[in-house]
């Protein structure tokens, strides 16, 4: 399954996912209540929100008595992890992702042999400067 | 087909054939242009890259653009309008819209056009859209501003084109010490600043018209300079270039001691690492460009505008020849 976008997510979808990341599974109610309100927005609102992220599949969800209690999918941390694995599959079969540039390459490695030689002339050119 | 559609095939044929021309130009310079610029410091050879990747779309659509000016010339009151002279000729004017044109040659031309761009706009939002994402998934944010992912593998990079944002995975904080880590962010922070991420899309997309071989070239060369600049910047900051060596091995021995991804397919190319520690361990070139690049440039732009009623006049004869 593809690793879901949180590009393509509003703002109002933003603030719910990073509250149900921050406060754990949660109903809709509870989350109206923290954000809701706050914003002046309407219990209705955030259903349709949270309904949202389960379909995009950020969010899982379960009944629990007459109510659905929603938890991430994912947490953030994972969601993270995912999507820089993502990159770098990209970049192994061969996909260009100009739209970042890395300290070293994501995907090619310099082989060992190499980098020994390299550690080499950097100690001499340390002991030629004592 | 309208007079303006005739019109716009004419200049996409037009633009198609002399950017065949000036490719295979380039490709017999390339050799010459590769050596010459690999002598350059690194932030003035990644410009000179930059505008050979782009040269032949550049030069093809200037030629174009002075097979217009006499129309364009006329139709802003410069120059004598000659087009009662195009009796029974294919007419590239905007004054008074072909009643020919070059048929399905054009047709193909104009779709061949449209098509690159289409394909080029939704390969730009995809990868807007990754960008914006991994932005978004990071942890917290560094004191220097730097976002921090949560990932198993070490990294940093820099990702946005507009407003490009540095992000260092947990696992590069844990491998590199605070001096090296600083190094790392002032280099991601001098990719923000050159924009480098839009500068190579750009170049990738717009060296399409250069020879796939030559392409590849060029665009491995850039990224190179692109990554030495960006070295230097870190050694100004650091004021140590033996350390910046350091830590660019540092975080190479990190990623290769990364977790292997579930369909492996390790590439084992890396030569910049090689490239980019030994200019560091070596003296710095200092090079500018020549003082007389303007005038030669001014001096082309000026022959271009004085061969622009031949090359008006032989772009339309070869597109006369074309099948209607």
């Amino acid at each position: 399954m593809a690793v879901p976008s949180l590009a393509r997510l509003g703002d109002l979808e933003t603030a719910v996912l990073e509250h149900v990341w921050a406060a754990g599974p949660c109903d809709v109610k509870s989350v109206h209540r923290t954000l809701g309100s706050r914003r002046g927005i309407t219990l209705n609102t955030i259903q349709s929100t949270m309904e949202r992220l389960f379909r995009k599949g950020l969010l899982a969800r379960e009944k629990v008595s007459h109510a659905y209690v929603y938890s991430p999918r994912q947490s953030r941390e994972e969601l993270g992890a995912s999507m820089v694995e993502e990159v770098v599959s990209r970049l192994l079969k061969g996909e260009a992702v100009p739209v970042l540039e890395a300290f070293v390459d994501l995907a090619a490695r310099t082989d060992a042999a190499n980098l020994d030689r390299l550690e080499r002339l950097i100690a001499e050119r340390r002991k030629g400067r004592r | 087909m309208t007079g303006v559609l005739r019109l716009a095939s004419m200049n996409a044929v037009a633009l198609l054939g002399f950017g065949v021309i000036v490719a295979a130009a380039a490709a017999l310079a390339q050799r010459a242009i590769a050596t010459r610029a690999r002598a350059l410091p690194p932030e003035l050879r990644a410009r000179v890259l930059l505008a050979w990747a782009v040269a032949p779309i550049a030069i093809a659509t200037a030629l174009v653009a002075v097979a217009l000016w006499p129309s364009l010339g006329a139709a802003l009151g410069l120059a004598v309008d000659h087009c009662p002279a195009h009796a029974g000729h294919v007419h590239l004017c905007m004054h008074h819209l072909p009643a020919r044109g070059p048929g399905i040659v054009g047709a193909i031309g104009l779709g061949s056009f449209a098509f690159a761009a289409g394909a080029a706009l939704v390969w730009a939002l995809r990868l807007a859209s990754l960008a914006l994402g991994l932005s978004r998934a990071r942890s917290f944010d560094l004191p220097s501003g730097a976002g921090v992912i949560a990932s198993s593998r070490p990294f940093a990079l820099t990702i946005g084109w507009f407003r490009p944002r540095v992000l260092v995975s947990t696992a590069l904080l844990d491998r590199l010490t605070p001096a090296q880590l600083e190094i790392v962010i002032a280099h991601e922070r001098a990719h923000a600043d050159r924009r480098d991420a839009l500068a190579t899309a750009a170049a990738r997309v717009l060296s399409l018209a250069h020879l796939p071989s030559v392409r590849r070239e060029v665009l491995a060369d850039l990224a190179l300079a692109c990554e030495q600049a960006c070295d230097e910047a870190a050694a100004r900051a650091c004021g140590d270039r033996v350390l910046v060596a350091e830590t660019i091995v540092a975080a190479e021995r990190a990623a290769a001691a990364a977790p292997p991804l579930a369909s492996p397919g390790l590439a084992f190319g890396g030569g910049e690492v090689v490239h980019r520690v030994e200019s560091l361990l070596a003296e710095p070139v200092q090079k500018e460009a020549p003082p007389q690049l303007r005038w030669i440039l001014l001096a082309a732009g000026a022959v271009l505008v004085a061969a622009a009623p031949h090359v008006h006049h032989w772009t339309e004869t070869l597109l006369d020849h074309l099948p209607r």
